[in-house]
């Protein structure tokens, strides 16, 4: 009886074992996904003064934050939260990336908007053109144009809809699933 | 990998469409360099972007490529968001068409995901009301 007894236990401690090692996995994935994401949308969006690359955040479906600092420079990384084990449950793990800055809709070419150019070399390589709408990246490709532009037309919908996404977050959940040790 | 033809399976029944129309609106597509800036004119204009390229297929027989699609439809500004709808419809009916098509033997087999959208926009400057709509798509080249 005690022996049936023991091994019942041993199992109990098996089984919260495989629990918390599972939510670790479940979380730490689209965590670090998440700080991917961020890195691939800095490297493929616009980067003139940096300021819009470095206001990406993360948010987590329990309320936790990080966020780029909104200054001028180069792209900074940024650490996803972790779920709190309280608000991780399997049908909600819930991250949101967003971008704080006052002109994020026109940077991803969702919104047409007023450009001037400031007259500083922006921080990433430029294409030259004549801007043919409000849309940031709608340029007629000539070198000789007057407007500048770091990131090609429609970018963000290319990242969003064009697969890379869903790569970034299956290379990361495969990686932390491919940790579990039992 | 065809991407011209990826391309043309998605182009030719936007300008088709938007051709019938009476009367006709012009529709300009990547890299064509007829609209001149700030004109008052209506007109679309298609952006098809390329994502990924060759993922995993369960048969080497076939070529597949993702991206989006986004259509932005200008329209006269200060005259209500009717017309833009209008042309919005013609725009949506042509995706949602494209995934009516049965799949031939050979060709493109082109299939768009969510059509997001549409979202307005205009400024004070610009002459245009501008409508927008974006969707993924993932297009099968067939051997």
């Amino acid at each position: 009886m005690a022996r049936s007894r023991g091994f019942l236990n041993e199992l109990d401690r098996l089984v919260e074992n495989i629990d918390r090692i599972a939510v670790a996995a479940f979380s730490r994935g689209p965590a670090r996904a998440a700080e991917e994401i961020v890195v691939d949308l800095q490297e493929a969006g616009p980067v003139w003064s940096g300021r819009f690359s470095n206001s990406w955040q993360i948010e987590t479906s329990d309320g936790r934050r990080t966020a780029g600092n909104g200054a001028s420079g180069f792209p900074q990384r940024i650490s996803a939260p972790l779920l709190s084990g309280r608000g991780f449950a399997f049908d909600e793990i819930k991250y949101t990336i967003s971008n704080f800055s006052t002109y994020a809709d026109q940077a991803r070419d969702l919104a047409e908007g007023y450009y001037t150019d400031p007259g500083t070399t922006p921080l990433k390589e430029y294409d030259r053109g004549t801007r043919v709408s409000g849309i940031r990246g709608d340029l007629i490709g000539n070198d000789e144009g007057p407007n500048r532009s770091t990131a090609p037309l429609d970018w963000y919908a290319t990242y969003l809809r064009g697969g890379a996404i869903d790569r970034r977050i299956k290379i990361q959940l495969d990686a932390e699933l491919g940790r579990i040790r039992l | 990998m065809n991407y011209q033809a990826i391309r043309a399976a998605v182009e030719n029944p936007l300008l088709s469409a938007f051709s019938a129309l009476v009367p006709a609106v012009p529709v300009y597509f990547d890299n064509i360099t007829a609209v001149p800036p700030n004109t008052t004119t209506e007109y679309v204009r298609v952006n098809v972007t390329f994502g990924i390229t060759n993922e995993a297929t369960l048969t080497s027989s076939v070529d597949n490529a993702r991206g989006a699609v986004v259509i932005r439809v200008f329209t006269e500004k200060g005259r209500g968001p009717a017309r833009n709808q209008t042309l919005l419809n013609t725009a949506t009916a042509v995706l949602e068409t494209l995934n009516d098509t049965a799949k031939t033997a050979t060709g493109v087999y082109f299939r768009v995901s969510n059509i997001n959208g549409p979202t307005f926009s205009s400024t004070e400057d610009s002459p245009h009301f501008v409508g927008r709509i974006e969707a993924g798509y993932v297009a099968t080249v067939l051997s």
